[in-house]
């Protein structure tokens, strides 16, 4: 800030003596620590209460829970096997709760994290269907993850464009672009990208990508370098919002637009920015999900995984740390699901019940402690 | 001061007219007692003003008359019978209605819908023609001239004033409470509404008028009653009251005169720091506000801007600023044209300011105090993904406690755990500590008390002491008469008229205020 | 194929893959008009279908089973406002919680009806009308859930816009602290608007296991709820032009059908963009009425105070 020449020391003594006044806060507020030992005691009880709530449903179905409680257990950690699918599981759950969480910082709500993972996907697999065969991993896995975010950030960008500059709301504009998302996949896939081999014949996706396109697995499980590219992320993400101009800008924005804008933060760059970068987290999961595990395009890749990634996101109220935790939860829950339809002779879809519990205990928690504060 | 009547004498009232009557009310807050064994006398067919500054109790009284609170103890008479009000319900039930400061209107409805939602017994199915009549018949009778079928989003505010008073017509209200009423009309619409408190009194209704304007209140009211710390201070007939004697009652001591400041003496500069020439400009509903405004700022002067707030005040400061795009004309400043820069390079370039509303305007109240010092900090080498210069941020904290005397003992408390006056302290404080070259300052005073206002006077004279130049928009006269070098007046969105406070003559600003024209009379002939 | 009756054929199937939704999009005009977004529609639609389906299965009256079915959708949406209101949680991942919930418990307790077949409810021919020329066959021949759905909008049309409750149903989404100062309880009103909005969306599940498939899948509704949130808006928040919003999605679902089966090259999933690329559109284009059509109080969360 340049300071003024002119500017001399004062030089009239202040005519009035305001009385000295040492501001105080209203009120206290307790120390971290026990604000977060009520945390783990308060989402313990809603774990407790979701399991007995399930366990309820499940004795009602003729199922002794804790017999299918065990096999959950038993066949996600109680082998290696099952720890390395939950981290499979969890990896894009990571990345959409960032989808969601970045632009919660602005106070903006992306619940178009689904359809930013079929962009992704789409970037992805273009990268992958045209260079796959010319260029080696190596070179290759870069361009996937620019493809990938690229994609999702287009996705998530047109949202915050639109909110930008024409001032529509980012929830009602992210959930409609979801299924266009969805739809331009199950158009190329069945299209302009579908694989035209007899062996396809009737099936509606793409050429598998060429054996160049890949991520690095590790420990000779499905596990794959995926994983480390949502941990990376989580650490951009605390780095983002902890230490760069960057993130107080966005908190700035997110905490009193008004202010924001008169204190000359360009409002709108930063919306188009956050939409953008939580996109292309999204994007990123896509990508993954279409080189790691699909091996190509193909409808329906996202399972829900947009929507989940929403809910881990709430789970964790966009903590960093929590945002892990709560995606390997709901990674255990969701590996869960496929082990009792295996053993249990249930459905997997069954576990959502336990999954939606959680939700409810800790939504109602987290509910009531806002209405206190306010 | 014979007409001056201490509380604890009664009040010649000729019991027949009291219509309701309140009788040592008290009500205790933690740490407050907002109102004190209070009594009042609502005359039928009067207009009776409640004078005090904020904080006085006038509020806390009405939302226990009105059933918002209850009272720990005293009572309530209405027709000379004793009510229990625990509700609003209760209140409208005996014939109270209210009209708060922001509307109970809902925007997306139309004037029929929004008093259906307010009659008390309304059909299953809605007899819109029947309450279309009802609306027609009071809009005709006092003249409001308002159309049932309008969504009130349409309307300007002066006529969702008087959709609230048709709503409490309709339903059965007898005495009408209006709580400062005036802050959110215009001058003309603030006339307007005493006229129709005049139709309103003429045909048996009783009126609470809630107020701080002394003006306002010699021009409307019959009965004046005054508050100060939670009691009544004094009744007093509108035909004895004087302002000399209200401000006294309000205050507790005789006003002072006008207040002579330390000044150092201006620069001599022959160029101005700030020219704003012809602009023009559109407010927030897509009208014109600015109609070729121009003004200039001598280096080192306090410029006050008198005017009723809403002749385009808001939109030269949002100008000058960047915030507000402009149509024609240009801004310079410092040598530069500024005209169509951004918020950021302006600020940059030395131009701060105090917003009307801090709080919503200057502050995010999720942030920490430190956060908050740091908005508006706008460094050019730096890069977004560098982090913050907090040590810069916190160094203004030193502003606060060397200009307000205040010490602040973390700076890591969110300021939402702040009062609303620290808040505007703090704002305050950031904003001067940028050392910019000018100061907008927006009201600067208002909702303060008078010590308060006092000291910010103060502190905004050492400042220009200090070499800068400042921009005062205020609506409190004598204020600017006090800490201007120079005064203009604003009407219409144009600067119509320029005078020194020293030798200005209140009259002819009052005419320049009020329709933008010298009087045609000199004051003195 | 002559071109009238091809047209003919894709409004025939306009109206009947319109229904289901229409009746999810109703619900969901009337939560959001009490000013809550509830995602969890597609939950409330599959216990709809799901228990719909079992009940009519057990006791062979598809009476007994929509009775059953808009039950169960509304206690669905039970959850979703006692999260909502009593708590004052988010509402979107409320909605998402309940989704999920409903989409667990349909899989659970369908598990052993899947495969099964129904005798629901069939296709009615209304008397003369039906034999008009062209309309006939697209108003007047379809089950009689579809019959109840078209009568659904205007009444529903009537309470929200003529009557007392329908007058506080929308000032609790315009202003809870209004509606609360008019003497009225803003948590009752958004407890049963949500209860109503879940009703309707059970029925519309039950009309796609009970009179349109006469079969129940695990995840049957493939996201028509989702579906339904996107037309509330195509339809800003008005139950006759949510009629409009259904038809326009069973119209696109139904062109593209008929479209495929003659052999023409183009791709359905384009087609099927058309509802929400057009929502987007119009949204763009009404850009400051859109915003007026919103509840204001839409999406905020629910505080006791207020």
């Amino acid at each position: 800030m340049a300071t003024n020449a002119d500017i001399t020391p004062p030089a009239a003594e202040p005519i009035v003596t305001p009385p000295a006044v040492v501001i105080q806060p209203v009120e206290g507020g307790g120390s971290q620590l026990s604000k977060t030992l009520n945390g783990i005691g308060s989402f313990a009880g809603a774990l407790l209460l979701a399991l007995i709530g399930f366990g309820i449903i499940l004795l009602l179905m003729g199922k002794n829970p804790l017999e299918i409680y065990a096999q959950i257990f038993e066949g996600t950690l109680g082998s290696t096997y099952g720890w390395s699918e939950i981290v499979v599981k969890m990896t894009p759950f990571i990345l959409c709760a960032l989808a969601v969480a970045i632009p919660a910082r602005l106070g903006l709500i992306n619940v178009g994290g689904e359809g930013q993972i079929y962009i992704g996907a789409v970037f992805a697999s273009l990268v992958a269907l045209t260079l796959g065969d010319v260029l080696p991993t190596i070179a290759l896995i870069p361009l996937l993850v620019i493809a990938g975010c690229l994609g999702g950030a287009l996705w998530g960008g047109l949202a915050g464009l639109l909110k930008a500059y024409a001032g529509l709301n980012e929830t009602i504009s992210s959930l409609l672009l979801t299924y266009v998302g969805s739809l331009i996949v199950d158009f190329l896939a069945s299209g302009p990208l579908k694989d035209r081999s007899t062996a396809a014949l009737g099936q509606s996706y793409s050429k598998t990508f060429p054996d160049n396109v890949q991520l690095p697995t590790f420990f000779d499980t499905r596990i794959n370098l995926g994983i480390i590219f949502a941990l990376i992320a989580v650490g951009l993400y605390y780095w983002l919002f902890k230490y760069t101009r960057w993130g107080y800008k966005m908190r700035v924005v997110g905490g009193n637009p008004e202010a924001a804008l008169r204190s000359g933060i360009k409002i709108n760059r930063y919306i188009i920015g956050a939409m953008m970068l939580g996109g292309a987290m999204a994007g990123l999961a896509g990508m993954i999900e279409v080189v790691a595990i699909q091996g190509r395009l193909r409808g329906g890749i996202s399972n829900g995984y947009g929507y989940v990634g929403f809910l881990v996101a709430w789970l964790a109220m966009q903590k960093p740390g929590r945002i892990i935790l709560m995606a390997a939860l709901l990674g255990l829950i969701a590996f869960g699901g496929d082990t009792i339809q295996i053993e249990g002779n249930l459905p997997a879809a069954s576990v959502n019940i336990l999954m939606a519990f959680i939700l409810f205990f800790v939504l109602r928690n987290q509910g009531l402690r806002a209405a206190k504060e306010s | 001061m014979a007409a001056l009547t201490n509380e604890t004498t009664t009040k010649t009232a000729d019991p027949a007219s009291d219509f309701i009557v309140l009788e040592g009310i008290t009500k205790q807050f933690p740490g407050l007692r907002a109102n004190d064994n209070v009594s009042l006398h609502i005359r039928k067919g009067k207009v009776l003003a409640l004078l005090g500054e904020n904080g006085a109790g006038k509020s806390t009284l009405m939302k226990i008359l009105y059933g918002s609170y209850r009272a720990d103890s005293g009572t309530i008479t209405v027709d000379g019978k004793i009510v229990n009000i625990q509700s609003p319900a209760d209140a409208r039930e005996a014939g109270i209605g209210m009209v708060f400061q922001s509307f109970m209107l809902i925007p997306a409805f139309t004037v029929v819908e929004n008093v259906a939602l307010s009659l008390k017994h309304l059909g299953v199915v809605i007899d819109k023609a029947e309450i279309e009549k009802g609306i027609r018949e009071i809009s005709e009778k006092y003249n409001f001239g308002i159309d049932p079928e309008a969504y009130v989003w349409q309307l300007p505010i002066g006529a969702q004033q008087k959709i609230e008073i048709i709503k409490l017509l309709m339903g059965g209200a007898k005495l009408l409470i209006f709580d400062e009423p005036t802050s959110v009309l215009a001058p003309h619409e603030a006339e307007g509404l005493f006229k129709i408190f005049d139709s309103l009194r003429s045909n048996g209704y009783s009126i609470i008028f809630i107020s701080h304007k002394l003006n306002e209140v010699l021009s409307c009211a019959d009965d004046i009653t005054v508050m100060r710390h939670g009691r009544v201070t004094g009744h007093i007939d509108r035909a004895d009251a004087t302002e000399s004697i209200l401000v006294s009652m309000i205050i507790g001591t005789k006003s002072a005169d006008s207040k002579e400041y330390v000044r150092k003496p201006l620069p001599t500069s022959s160029k101005p720091l700030l020219e704003i020439k012809d602009i023009t400009a559109l407010d927030d509903r897509g009208r014109m506000a600015l109609h070729g405004m121009t003004l200039s700022i001598m280096p080192g002067e306090i410029l006050g801007v008198a005017g009723v707030s809403g002749n385009g005040q808001k939109e030269t400061g949002e100008a000058i600023q960047g915030i507000r795009p402009t149509k024609s004309g240009s801004i310079i400043f410092d040598g530069h044209d500024i005209t169509g820069w951004s918020i950021a390079r302006i600020r940059r370039l030395g131009i701060a300011c105090i917003p009307e509303d801090p709080l919503k305007q200057g502050a995010v109240r999720s942030m920490t105090v430190e956060e908050n010092l740091a908005l508006g900090d706008t460094d050019e080498n730096a890069r977004d993904w560098q982090p913050m210069d907090w040590k810069a941020a916190r160094a203004k904290a030193g502003f606060i406690t060397e200009r307000f005397n205040l010490k602040m003992p973390r700076l890591t408390v969110p300021i939402e755990a702040l009062s609303g006056g620290n808040v505007q302290r703090i704002v305050f404080a950031r904003e001067m500590a940028a050392k910019a070259k000018l100061l907008l300052a927006y009201y600067p005073t208002r909702g303060t008390d008078i010590n308060a206002a006092e000291i910010i006077r103060t502190i905004l004279l050492n400042y220009r002491n200090e070499g800068a130049a400042i921009l005062v928009v205020s609506e409190d006269l004598d204020e600017l008469f006090s800490i201007s070098d120079r005064m203009i007046v604003m009407f219409h969105g144009q600067n119509v008229g320029e005078c020194d406070p020293k030798n200005a003559d209140i009259n002819q600003i009052g005419h320049l205020m009020t329709d933008g024209k010298y009087s045609e009379q000199p004051a003195h002939a | 194929m002559d071109p009238i009756f091809f047209l003919q054929l894709v409004l025939v199937g306009a109206v009947r893959s319109g229904t289901s939704v229409l009746y999810a999009v109703l619900g969901e005009t009337i939560n959001e008009k009490a000013g809550i977004v509830n995602l969890g529609t597609e939950g409330s639609m599959l216990v709809g279908a799901c228990t719909g389906f079992i009940v009519t299965y057990q006791t062979g009256n598809p009476w007994l089973g929509i009775l059953v079915a808009a039950f169960a959708g509304g206690l669905l949406s039970l959850m979703h406002a006692y999260l909502v209101v009593t708590c004052g949680a988010n509402q979107l991942a409320s909605g998402l919680a309940i989704l999920f919930f409903g989409l667990g418990l349909t899989a659970l307790i369908g598990r052993e009806y899947v495969k099964l077949n129904i005798v629901g409810f069939d296709p009615i021919a209304i008397p003369i009308l039906s034999k008009l020329p062209f309309i006939g066959p697209i108003l007047f021949n379809h089950d009689i859930l579809t019959y109840i759905a078209y009568l659904m909008g205007p009444i529903i049309w009537f309470v929200m816009f003529r009557t007392r409750w329908g007058l506080a149903l929308r000032a609790v989404g315009e202003s809870r602290s209004v509606a609360f100062s008019t003497g009225r309880n803003p948590a009752r009103i958004a407890y049963i608007a949500l209860f109503f909005g879940g009703m309707l969306a059970g029925l519309g599940g039950a009309q796609l296991s009970v009179a349109f498939t006469h079969s129940w899948v695990e995840g049957m509704t493939n996201g028509a709820g989702f579906i339904a949130v996107a037309l509330v808006i195509f339809g800003m928040w008005h139950p006759i032009r949510a009629i409009a919003g259904a038809l326009l999605y069973g119209g696109s679902y139904s062109l593209q059908l008929k479209l495929q089966t003659l052999g023409f090259g183009i791709s359905p999933y384009l087609l099927q963009m058309l509802p929400y690329v057009l929502t987007l559109a119009i949204l763009l284009l009404w850009g400051q009425a859109s915003k007026r059509a919103t509840p204001a109080e839409l999406g905020s969360p629910f505080r006791t105070s207020n």
